[in-house]
């Protein structure tokens, strides 16, 4: 296409000489005249400018300043308010985070066995809680812990192996060393008391049923190991050592107290008992003493009872006699106390 | 007030820009005419068309601020009144006419048939302006306001596109439409 064609496509000559022929229509007078005004007074008044003078020349320096100001108001503020954000260690924190402590274990506590086995002394009133965790496992804990100084971890490796909470460190650091690990007398002798451990009791009840009645702590322990198989060898072991720790302390005063007359018969008779074979006794005496030289005074009264008992008269009085011999000053059960006095 | 009839448009523009109203009343009177018939000849009432002639004028001397020279003065100008016009017509009942959006139509067809390269008017003239001007109110609005465009203000095609907001492809086809349609009409007088 030329471009002529084109531009007649685009221009017609004679459309616009008609169009330009038309009546030209004009604003009239007052309209221009308005218009006019307006941009007179648009002219006359401020000059607007997009930027205008003031913003071009203190824009900068006030916004700096601006910055400033906020910045060390903020910081003020801040330092004066540090304190109060800023929260001082409670005085009572470690009381509280040490009740705290203690609330979870005195929840389990409740939720632990029934039979759980109060402490040996009556005033661990507080002490009942603390020893609970460690007691409420088993019921033969309390054996354990009577009868022999308890290890501090003992009882929590039962925890463990019983699947049960363990007792804070925080609670058995709590208790005086006396108590976490009384003497082997003194366990002894609370275990005898009435405040003796219930499931101990229960127990022990349960083993006088059926064995007939053993009043002898030698026969209540010995019904126990045959009635209660299931006493761990723990337990044995903490029996055997608790025999040759007071065995230990007696074989010291026997050996000094009987020095002068047995010791030949002693000596004898304690290198087979080392041995472990019991030598045949050479006399009666030597046989009385025959492996009782290592008891502790009252289990040789025990057995010394219990020969009279089993109508071993001779033996019983033998033994007796060495007995008297070696511990004059021991009290005699009331049983025996008519061959004191003959 | 110095009245620079010899200096463009833009120059008029920036120094009424710059604070001087003569450049304004110069400006005002070369175009002032021009836009009051595209504003007359798009509404087909005249008090339509001076609100909205006046609102142009009040919209260039509020941005006359920011006004930079990036094309002509004339294309500036149409283009504010373009703007204004669709807010014009969008406030109708009717709303956006159609010939603003739908595709120009068939303009080439028959531009031979309709063409009448005979300069020369009928023996009345005022009959056929008077007919022109009818032709051109019936005219689709788009195309009508390319053709008016061109005629007001001498713009080409290119200067149509921008003032209009469309594509030089665009911009022709409407003008191409309008004038088949105007040569069709005035043909058969």
């Amino acid at each position: 296409m030329s471009e002529k064609l084109v531009n007649d496509m685009e221009r017609d000559a004679r459309l616009e000489a008609l169009y330009h022929a038309a009546t030209r229509d004009e604003p009239p007078q007052a309209l221009d005249d308005a218009i006019r005004a307006a941009a007179r007074r648009a002219v006359s008044s401020k000059p607007r400018s997009a930027v205008s003078p003031f913003s071009r020349s203190w824009g900068v320096p006030v916004s700096i300043a601006a910055v400033i100001v906020l910045s060390v108001s903020l910081v003020v503020v801040i330092r004066d308010e540090a304190p109060e954000m800023v929260k001082p260690p409670r005085a009572d924190a470690p009381a509280m985070s040490a009740e705290r402590r203690q609330e979870p274990v005195a929840s389990d506590r409740a939720s632990s066995v029934p039979e759980a086995s109060p402490p040996p002394k009556p005033k661990q009133s507080n002490g009942i809680r603390l020893n609970a965790p460690q007691q409420a496992l088993r019921p033969d804990a309390g054996i354990r812990d009577n009868a022999a100084p308890p290890s501090a971890t003992q009882p929590q490796k039962d925890a463990r192996a019983m699947g049960q909470l363990r007792p804070a460190p925080s609670l058995l650091a709590k208790r005086s060393p006396a108590e976490a690990f009384p003497a082997p007398g003194a366990a002894r002798d609370k275990a005898s008391a009435s405040d003796e451990q219930p499931s101990l009791k229960e127990e022990m009840r349960r083993d006088d049923d059926a064995v007939g009645e053993p009043k002898t702590r030698s026969e209540r322990n010995q019904s126990q190991a045959k009635a209660t198989p299931s006493v761990s060898a723990e337990t044995k072991t903490q029996r055997q050592r608790e025999l040759e720790a007071d065995s230990a302390d007696s074989t010291s005063r026997a050996r000094v107290a009987a020095a002068p007359e047995s010791k030949p018969a002693a000596a004898a008779a304690a290198a087979p008992s080392v041995s472990g074979t019991p030598a045949k006794p050479a006399s009666p005496a030597a046989d009385a003493m025959q492996g009782y030289v290592d008891l502790p005074p009252e289990k040789w009264l025990e057995r010394i009872a219990d020969l009279r008992k089993q109508g071993r008269i001779e033996e019983a009085k033998a033994s007796f006699t060495a007995f008297r011999k070696r511990y004059p000053e021991h009290p005699l059960p009331a049983s025996l106390k008519d061959w004191a006095n003959p | 007030m110095r009245e620079d009839i010899t200096s463009g448009d833009e120059v008029l523009m920036e120094r009424f820009r710059d604070g001087e109203s003569g450049a304004f009343d110069v400006l005002y009177g070369r175009h002032k005419g021009g836009l009051f018939r595209y504003m007359l000849r798009q509404c087909g009432n005249r008090g339509v068309a001076e609100e909205l002639f006046q609102d142009v004028w009040m919209n260039l001397i509020r941005a006359r601020a920011a006004y930079t020279v990036q094309a002509k003065f004339t294309t500036y100008l149409y283009r504010l009144a373009h703007n204004r016009l669709i807010d014009h017509y969008r406030s109708q009942a009717g709303g956006m006419p159609a010939s603003f959006d739908a595709a120009d139509g068939p303009v080439l067809d028959n531009i031979e048939a309709g063409r009448n390269s005979d300069p020369a008017i009928g023996a009345d003239n005022r009959q056929q302006a008077a007919r022109l001007l009818q032709l051109i109110g019936e005219l689709p609005e788009a195309q009508r306001e390319a053709f008016l465009l061109q005629q007001e203000s001498d713009m080409s095609v290119e200067e149509i596109a921008k003032a209009t907001g469309v594509s030089r492809e665009t911009a022709k086809s409407r003008l191409r439409y309008a004038i088949n349609k105007l040569r069709l009409g005035m043909g058969a007088v």
